[in-house]
């Protein structure tokens, strides 16, 4: 797999953590894959919303990538507990093409971001390092630094 | 080829097939208030929904050629696709109506459709012209905003806030526009209040995928321009600080005004930034629709074999109905005491109401409003118009009158054609018209209205008119009359010559009558219907074609007579009186029998003349049937009179007893047959075969 520049935090220069919430094994671990080449870290996984919101509580990752469909709790209403929990939990949806509707819910709940299925790994780089670059926690990116605040 | 089982297929494909045609319709209906109205966003979500109805039904029907067409028309027909390319739209929608006709009638006789190639290239223009690389030279962002969003940013000046315009363009690959809209609105929000955004949601986001908006924010350009970048959304961002207005900032009063003097030069429908408003200008089109889908709502689809069996049987209990008559007629005279005649009459009184009723709402059942034909009018003159680089302009009247269905339908070829002649030959170019002192755009009516049990079906247009002379001389040309006949003929005759099958067909009568080919057909195609066409025309002012046809075929009101030896009926609506004249009033003028009404000459027909029947005893008195057909006048001599009768009618179909001058046969109550007369057609024979020395 493709190496990208390693987002890290800025406030520790620390990896940045992740929780990756999908109900597909398969899934998880491609994202899995991906996050890894980011430089990233996954420090919790969910097959379900449930899940999802204990393992935001206990791990406090920096980012979440949360499928739309799951069963149990859909990842809206997932979101919206999260959000309404940490309002500056920083969720990008992950989506099968054609449910924009429920980007949209997803996106007013309060999700960052949405990424499409199948999810390509430059997509998700560009998509996490303005997801992260939004708020503080600013990634920075080895080589290319970007001319930020 | 179908999903569904085949008993069930063939119903589903002729109910799609029939609702297809409704779609098509709707579409060409659309098109042209779009092509009036560029901005009418209610029109182009008509036909978008029809559209997508066309697209899901031809697809449940296992016509995927059709369906996908569809489905690619439908993406590109968004409310800013028709605001940047107001003039394409219409031309597609119009071009879509065509191609998907012409690909469910090769369906429907299960041939391969058509590609429908020149389609999805208009398809394509629309969809490329705005296109990634194109619309940032041709699309650029205007900033274009209302009184009311101005008022907003005028405020925010005045509050000494820092504004900026920010154009931002969507990624035209972007699957989700209005997921990628929401993500532009939340960065924007981000960034700074949000004064005034065009659009406003992303469902009517072009394909341009350009967003403007004003911002009022603290933070500097750049870092508006980095946080509103999102990765895979935003393709293109400029970010300008508006500068502060150099005067004061001006009241509402001022800012109303100016707006409305802009609106006013811009003129109406045009204004795209006022389109996204929710007053827009489509109050005409809207309401159109609104009606139309009313209309629409409970209505049942019965198949019209149907009705007509229904209707038949009707006609046989009329027949029922008056041999009962008879037979009690009978009854009374023979038992004129007994009390049961009271019981019979009483009870004969009611069936007879009821029948009537019965008649009436069968009957009813199968009148539809002319406006079902009067439709598909517009599109052709507008066609033909364009083709004809005229400028036509179609009115409408009476598109309430209703009619026979089967009638409408076999009236809808005939008024096509004269429709399309009026366009194409009656109505003169704009230049020549402007010549002559008249207003350029020609103007063609078409009206409908009820006269008498006939249904008039009128159309005018204020063109050239028919040129009387040329016609005339062709007529003789062609060995159609003769010189001197010629010289008799008064001024309805000689335009009706232009129905005369030799002298319309060839081309260069295009140029000599003015008129195009074909006419001979839509004379008889009325005439087909026991209907006359009347015709008017005035050099330069224009010309009128009046087609007369019954209200309906099923029945009608006649006159029952006896004429040479048999029993005929004519239409009680054709008959203007009745008269009686002595056989020395009849006189002879050249080759026709004449008499004299009052102060009218009319002239006398006698239907052993035309060949009916060679019997004729001598009687000194005739009773004469006075008959109107289209304007003219002739008296139809009989040998005794029978009375009125509701007759139903049995068309002849056995082609060794049809003749063009009888309409069709009935049966009486007692079992006689009657032949009903063609009025028209007895006429123009008349008119054909002089009574040669026919007196002896």
């Amino acid at each position: 797999m493709k190496q990208f520049e390693p987002l890290t935090r800025k406030k520790d220069s620390q990896p940045v953590r992740y929780l990756v919430v999908d109900d597909s094994v398969f899934a998880r671990k491609s994202l899995a894959k991906m996050i890894e080449s980011f430089g990233g870290h996954v420090v919790g996984e969910a097959g379900d919303g449930c899940t999802a919101i204990t393992e935001y509580t206990r791990v406090n990752p920096d980012l979440v990538l949360m499928d739309i469909t799951m069963p149990q709790m859909e990842g809206i209403e997932a979101v919206e507990r999260i959000v309404h929990e940490h309002p500056d939990a920083r969720i990008v949806m992950v989506s099968s093409v054609g449910y924009q509707d429920n980007i949209l819910a997803a996106l007013q709940k309060g999700a960052r971001h949405f990424v499409q299925k199948p999810v390509k790994p430059d997509a998700l780089y560009e998509i996490i390092r303005y997801v992260l670059n939004d708020d503080g926690v600013t990634a920075t990116v080895g080589a290319a630094q970007e001319t930020s605040r | 080829m179908t999903f569904f089982p085949d008993d069930r297929a063939s119903e589903l494909r002729d109910l799609f097939f029939e609702s297809s045609a409704e779609i098509v319709q709707a579409m060409n209906e659309a098109g042209l208030v779009l092509e009036e109205h560029p901005g009418d966003e209610e029109s182009l979500r008509r036909v978008r929904r029809a559209v997508h109805t066309l697209k899901g039904d031809s697809a449940a029907c296992g016509f995927r050629e059709l369906s996908e067409l569809a489905h690619d028309l439908e993406d590109v027909l968004t409310p800013e696709s028709a605001r940047e390319n107001s003039g394409l739209v219409p031309e597609v929608v119009l071009a879509a109506a065509d191609t998907f006709h012409e690909m469910l009638t090769a369906y429907c006789s299960k041939l391969q459709p058509p590609a429908g190639g020149a389609l999805r290239e208009h398809i394509q223009r629309l969809l490329h012209k705005p296109g990634p690389l194109g619309h940032k030279t041709s699309r650029e962002a205007k900033f274009e905003w209302t009184e009311y969003e101005r008022l907003i940013i005028a405020e925010a000046f005045q509050c000494g806030e820092v504004v900026y315009h920010v154009a931002l363009h969507l990624d035209p690959e972007s699957l989700l526009p209005a997921a990628a809209f929401a993500l532009v609105r939340k960065a924007l929000e981000g960034a700074g209040k949000i004064l005034a955004l065009h659009p406003e949601s992303g469902a009517t986001l072009d394909q341009a995928g350009l967003i403007e908006t004003a911002l009022s924010s603290e933070k500097s350009a750049d870092w508006i321009r980095q946080r509103c970048r999102v990765p895979l959304v935003v393709t293109n961002i400029s970010v300008d600080k508006v500068p502060q207005p150099s005067s004061a900032p001006r009241d509402l009063l001022e800012i109303l005004l100016e707006s409305e003097a802009a609106a006013v030069a811009a003129g109406i429908g045009k204004s795209t930034t006022d389109a996204a408003t929710p007053h827009g200008n489509d109050k005409s089109g809207a309401n159109g629709t609104a009606n139309l889908a009313h209309a629409a709502e409970n209505t049942l689809r019965v198949d019209a074999g149907r009705i007509d069996t229904v209707m038949n049987l009707v006609g046989e209990l009329i027949i029922g109905k008056s041999m009962l008559h008879r037979t009690i007629a009978e009854f009374e005279r023979r038992f004129a005491k007994d009390p049961l005649r009271g019981k019979f009459s009483d009870a004969l009184a009611f069936q007879s109401r009821v029948l009537g009723e019965l008649q009436k709402s069968v009957m009813k059942i199968r009148m539809v409003p002319v406006e079902q034909l009067f439709r598909r009018f517009p599109r052709i003159v507008r066609d033909v118009a364009r083709q004809r680089n005229k400028d036509v302009v179609l009115e409408i009247a009476g598109q309430n009158t209703d009619l026979d269905k089967s009638i409408l339908d076999a009236l809808a070829e005939p008024l096509a054609h004269l429709v399309r002649n009026a366009a194409d030959h009656g109505i003169e170019s704009a230049e020549e018209r402007q010549k002559l002192g008249k207003p350029a755009r020609g103007t063609i009516r078409l009206d409908a209205y009820h006269e008498g049990d006939q249904v008039v079906i009128e159309i005018s247009d204020d063109g050239r008119g028919l040129d009387r002379e040329k016609i005339v001389r062709r007529a003789i040309e062609r060995g159609i009359l003769t010189s001197e006949e010629a010289t008799r003929l008064n001024e309805s005759e000689a335009l009706h010559l232009i129905f005369t099958p030799g002298l319309s067909t060839a081309d260069e009568v295009t140029e000599i009558s003015g008129r195009g080919v074909g006419l001979d057909v839509v004379h008889s195609a009325v005439e087909s219907l026991k209907g006359s066409i009347d015709l008017d025309s005035e050099p330069s002012k224009g010309a009128t074609f009046r087609l007369l046809v019954p209200l309906t075929l099923a029945s009608i009101q006649a006159l029952l007579f006896h004429a040479a030896g048999r029993l005929y009926a004519v239409p009680l609506g054709s008959v203007v009186e009745i008269t009686r004249i002595h056989e020395n009033e009849i006189h002879r003028v050249s080759d026709h029998e004449v008499f004299q009404l009052r102060k009218q000459v009319l002239t006398l027909i006698r239907l052993d003349r035309l060949g009916f029947k060679e019997t004729r005893e001598k009687s000194k008195r005739v009773f004469v049937v006075v008959i109107g057909a289209g304007n003219r006048q002739f008296g139809l001599a009989v040998d005794s009179l029978m009375g009125e009768e509701e007759l139903v009618i049995k068309a002849l179909e056995d082609e060794l007893i049809t003749s063009p001058l009888v309409s069709g046969a009935s049966i009486l109550g007692d079992g006689t047959v009657v032949l009903i007369l063609n009025v028209p057609a007895v006429v123009s024979h008349l008119a054909r075969i002089p009574a040669v020395g026919a007196i002896a």
